[in-house]
């Protein structure tokens, strides 16, 4: 029967077979097989050698199945098919750092660019262009640990392909069952917080909004699923990563529903009284205020209310109330929170002790 | 898509499978990618009717263009098959074929209903190529038109002739491997009996490609994989009415013609056979060679997880397909002596 069949050889170099590309490689990502499949299905579809670079290592395999030696990729001075500045054959990033190719050197055939359009859709949906590279990872949490030996920590940056003076951001990301972990991450690594399971993501230059999830950070997950929430460490050299990681961590404590993406340089001083608060033996006077006029049935909500300064009409909103019921509870706060809220201070020192709480009690994961 | 196949699993109206919550292993993802993209060109459930469609279809691979550009030599020699009929052999050579070495005996594959001699040709020129060996492939007559025992008589009497031809053909009579896949392997797995049982050529091994060797099809794996894949239950049906007709499940059944049959698999030449474990052929083939070590045999078994049937000629470049004929490949490479650097 099979001999009927035939083999599986490369498609026809003039016809469009996309459904027959899209299919090979939904199989390929449904099946969770590794990269190396993805390559060698490209490489088998297409009729050409395909190739995947990722974290200075490269991958190339023939239409047979073969693995060919490394030599180069078509981005890199050093590629054997560069031509002066001009990459010769087709390629596509899929994630900072991860490059996939077909070496084509005659015309195109009619489904090159949808074989490398899958194949870069399914390096990238697999995950193993960030969390899925153990080397990474491992090499990623040597430079997030401030107990590493200089000489660890030296060859982990060099596994990443980092120089010394190289601007790095640290991501963290939580809350969602399974978060998004930054487009660009060069790696990424799930890190035992005591908040709980976050992970951690390292990111070329300074991070925005949009190179967590594809831009959709923030916005709320469909069918209801809880959202990624984000937090920002400062920009910085690798040597000092733990720093920016410690910042991204404390800023995504910090996050809530409403605001699920934080950077630490927006926090200014809140930060030190975060960490002020993190290293007391107990909560803060202000915290306890705050805890006392949750028990007496202030709810957070129309705390963070007041402490923006909205008006009563607005905090009433906020707290369930009507605004005239509002008004004769807001008579009693200040014996339970022990400060005055309706100076400018005073609003300070609500909002100042909600983040402290907040913080305090985040947990992910 | 894995669940495609399961919904078409569903179409088919057989009373033991036509459940959803059937088990069964799943196809390795990377083949279930290759049969996503190729099973299209056959249907997975072959019948009566489509036996003339299928002869007609063209080879996958044409014999010009597996031998273009190697130095292989094709003869073709018409010899006495079962009564005298003439049937035509086919024997490969290496242009600087060395006279004294090894040589193959090929049956092809196609279900005993379709196929001819040059089907699986290109493993038979890899074998040309790489041990120096004769490999001889025969047009054996096939069922319905031609049943049993003419297809399996046919390549008994096709490989008497071809061990008379050693000095000839420049190949040494006494290192003779008999190897087919799927209706090959069952063939050849018979030849093998009638070998030992009529006395006639000794063979010094033989390679069973996921063989069809079992008429009754009962087993759990060929309740398994019904209206998916390549060579379904349906299809194992159609195969064995053809060869077999009414006497098909009866007791009328030779071990020649249905060698799970054999209760004494003794004596035998030592055995290589390979199946996957998604396959309707699994159980009857991993059997055989349970039964060849409880009659003291020897016989190496590979089960390849996640493989359809054919998966190692189809899926050429996917891993399992690889390794699979890299395991064809060690065994032939110590029946027949190959030292590395020999070709």
């Amino acid at each position: 029967m099979q001999e009927l069949v035939g083999r599986l050889t490369s498609l026809d170099p003039e016809a469009s077979e996309t459904l027959k590309v899209i299919t090979y490689f939904d199989h390929l990502v449904e099946g969770r097989v590794g990269v190396e499949t993805m390559v060698r299905g490209a490489a088998l579809l297409s009729g050409a050698v395909a190739g995947l670079r990722r974290g200075g290592r490269t991958l190339r395999i023939d239409p047979s199945g073969a693995r060919l030696p490394d030599a180069g990729y078509p981005g890199e001075p050093s590629g054997p098919a560069t031509s002066g500045d001009s990459p010769g054959w087709p390629q596509r990033e899929c994630g900072d750092g991860v490059v996939v190719w077909l070496e084509r050197t005659a015309a195109a055939h009619a489904n090159d660019a949808m074989v490398l359009e899958r194949l870069a859709h399914s390096v990238m949906v697999s995950g193993a262009s960030t969390a899925g590279d153990a080397v990474a990872r491992q090499s990623l949490e040597v430079l997030l640990d401030t107990g590493s030996a200089p000489t660890d920590r030296d060859r982990a940056a060099a596994r990443l392909g980092l120089e010394p003076r190289t601007l790095l951001t640290v991501v963290a990301t939580g809350g969602a069952s399974t978060p998004t972990t930054p487009r660009a991450a060069l790696a990424s690594a799930r890190m035992a917080t005591p908040y709980g399971l976050v992970t951690a993501s390292l990111v070329r230059g300074e991070a925005g909004p949009r190179d967590v999830a594809g831009g959709t950070a923030g916005e709320p997950a469909s069918g209801g699923a809880p959202t990624t929430r984000v937090g920002v460490g400062s920009t910085v050299t690798v040597d000092h990563l733990p720093r920016s990681w410690s910042e991204a961590l404390l800023a995504l404590r910090v996050t809530t529903g409403r605001e699920p993406w934080v950077r630490v340089a927006d926090l200014g001083l809140l930060a030190q009284a975060v960490e002020a608060a993190d290293h007391a033996s107990s909560p803060p006077a202000d915290v306890a205020g705050v805890e006392r006029a949750v028990e007496h049935g202030w709810s957070v909500e129309a705390l963070e209310s007041l402490a923006d300064a909205e008006s009563v009409r607005a905090v009433a909103r906020a707290a369930g109330l009507h605004h005239s019921t509002l008004q004769a509870r807001l008579a009693d706060l200040p014996t339970h929170l022990g400060f005055d809220v309706t100076t400018g201070r005073g609003r300070a020192r609500l909002h100042t002790a909600l983040i402290v709480r907040r913080a305090a009690s985040a947990r992910f994961g | 898509m894995a669940a495609g196949h399961d919904e078409v699993a569903l179409t088919q109206e057989d009373p033991v499978t036509t459940s959803d919550t059937l088990r069964r292993p799943p196809y390795d993802p990377e083949l279930a990618a290759v049969l996503s993209v190729i099973g299209e060109q056959l249907p997975p459930t072959l019948t009566p009717e489509m036996i003339p469609l299928m002869r007609e279809a063209p080879l996958a691979v044409p014999l010009e263009q597996v031998l273009e550009g190697r130095a292989v030599t094709h003869d073709e020699f018409t010899v006495p098959g079962y009564e005298d009929a003439e049937i035509v052999v086919s024997v490969f050579r290496r242009t600087d074929h060395t006279a004294g070495g090894p040589a193959i005996f090929h049956i092809h594959g196609g279900g005993m209903i379709i196929g001819d001699r040059f089907t699986g040709a290109d493993a038979c020129v890899e074998w040309v190529e790489r041990y120096d060996a004769v490999v001889a492939s025969v047009e054996y007559r096939l069922a319905p038109e031609h049943p049993d025992p003419v297809p399996l008589e046919d390549c008994y009497a096709a490989l008497q002739w071809f061990v008379t031809q050693g000095d000839t053909l420049g190949f040494d009579a006494g290192r003779v491997v008999v190897a087919g896949g799927s209706a090959g392997g069952g063939l050849s797995a018979g030849v093998a009996l009638l070998c030992r049982d009529r006395g006639g050529p000794a063979l010094i091994g033989q390679l069973l490609m996921c063989p069809m060797i079992d008429d009754r099809n009962v087993t759990v794996s060929s309740h398994q994989y019904v209206g998916m894949g390549i060579w379904d239950r349906g299809s194992n049906d159609t195969g064995w009415d053809a060869y077999l007709g009414d006497r098909r499940g009866t007791d009328d059944v030779s071990i020649y013609a249905s060698p799970s049959r054999a209760t004494d698999l003794s004596g035998l030449p030592p055995a290589f056979i390979d199946v996957g474990s998604a396959e309707v052929f699994r159980d009857e083939d991993v059997a055989y060679a349970t039964q060849i070590w409880a009659d003291g045999g020897v016989a190496e078994l590979h089960v390849w997880p996640g493989g359809f049937h054919g998966f190692q000629m189809m899926g050429g470049a996917a891993t399992l397909a690889r390794i699979s004929v890299e395991a064809q490949q060690s065994w032939l490479d110590r029946i027949l002596g190959h030292v590395a650097g020999d070709a």
